[in-house]
């Protein structure tokens, strides 16, 4: 299975350097959109089936917790799995996140195993790569 | 205050060995001219400023390192968003470092040219990188009648003055 991933950050540095992350994270990435907020994000994903949604919280026009918030009011949009990366660790700040939907929360700075790891949790697949379901399922299977 | 400097020296050091691959040294107070000046502010239980003054060579690393770049392949827009964003990620891992239950709000990085010496405002850090050559300077500023953050150890929401 290969996904589509939506990067949101207003430094476009940052997204480089996550998508870099993100394609070297043993999972296939079939697209990979980038926004510089929250705004712009909503527009890729009115026109662009998303698996996974990456975004900063501190951005210009609508920040990374309304971009949630937006989300959470969508039937459509809520069922995408958001991983939140952000300078900002305070846990009421990570609570708040967490609250509008997030399911996963990086702190920056990060290195790029501690990115992979919280993007393997967030769509069920093993850091080798394997997915956590089929683990699962591999003794059930009757030849 | 010694402590309050010591937490942000431990958040430059993380940030530029984890995003930027370069080990800082600390070095004296030196007579410079940066080419570039990003700063941030914070507000919550207290207010302030972190600026960080860096030198051409440095800003070039940076941007080379995080993009995984030649150093003739950073334009000026990389050099000041790796900038704005070394900055961002400074003070938020400072702020969390200082008190992880305090909430604050970050404004909007700014990266912009500078010309003439680093001013003597606020608490200061120096930086070079491999060897005594200044680099770096941060300077950690609090704001009008505000107290800047909590020292650690503080009973939860009390302010302390630096």
């Amino acid at each position: 299975m290969s996904f589509n991933v939506l990067i949101v950050d207003d430094s476009c540095s940052m997204r480089a350097v996550i998508k870099k992350v993100v394609t070297m994270s043993g999972f296939e990435v079939d697209r990979c959109f980038e926004a510089s907020d929250g705004t712009e994000a909503l527009s890729v994903m009115a026109g662009q089936w998303v698996d996974l949604v990456i975004t900063d919280i501190n951005m210009p026009r609508m920040n990374g917790i309304e971009l949630l918030a937006k989300m959470k009011e969508d039937d459509l949009l809520r069922m995408i799995p958001v991983a939140v990366v952000s300078t900002e660790g305070n846990e009421e700040r990570v609570r708040e996140a967490f609250s509008f939907g997030a399911r996963g929360y990086l702190k920056k700075p990060f290195l790029p195993e501690e990115c992979r790891t919280v993007l393997c949790e967030i769509v069920g697949i093993e850091e080798d790569g394997g997915y956590a379901a089929d683990d699962e399922d591999a003794g059930d299977l009757d030849f | 205050m010694q402590q309050m400097m010591k937490m942000l020296e431990t958040s430059i050091f993380e940030v530029f060995e984890k995003m930027f691959f370069l080990y800082l040294e600390s070095i004296e107070p030196a007579d410079t001219e940066p080419c570039l000046k990003a700063s941030i502010s914070f507000a919550g239980a207290g207010g302030g400023t972190v600026d960080l003054y860096l030198s051409d060579d440095l800003a070039i690393r940076m941007a080379q390192n995080m993009l995984s770049i030649e150093a003739d392949e950073v334009d000026d827009n990389q050099r000041e968003d790796c900038a704005r964003e070394a900055v961002n990620m400074i003070c938020g891992h400072f702020l969390a470092m200082t008190d992880r239950n305090g909430c604050y709000d970050l404004t909007i990085p700014r990266c912009e040219p500078v010309e003439g010496p680093v001013p003597n405002a606020g608490e200061r850090l120096d930086y070079g990188v491999g060897d005594e050559t200044w680099a770096m300077t941060v300077l950690l500023s609090e704001s009008d009648g505000g107290s800047g953050v909590n020292e650690p150890g503080a009973a939860p929401g009390k302010e302390r003055a630096w």
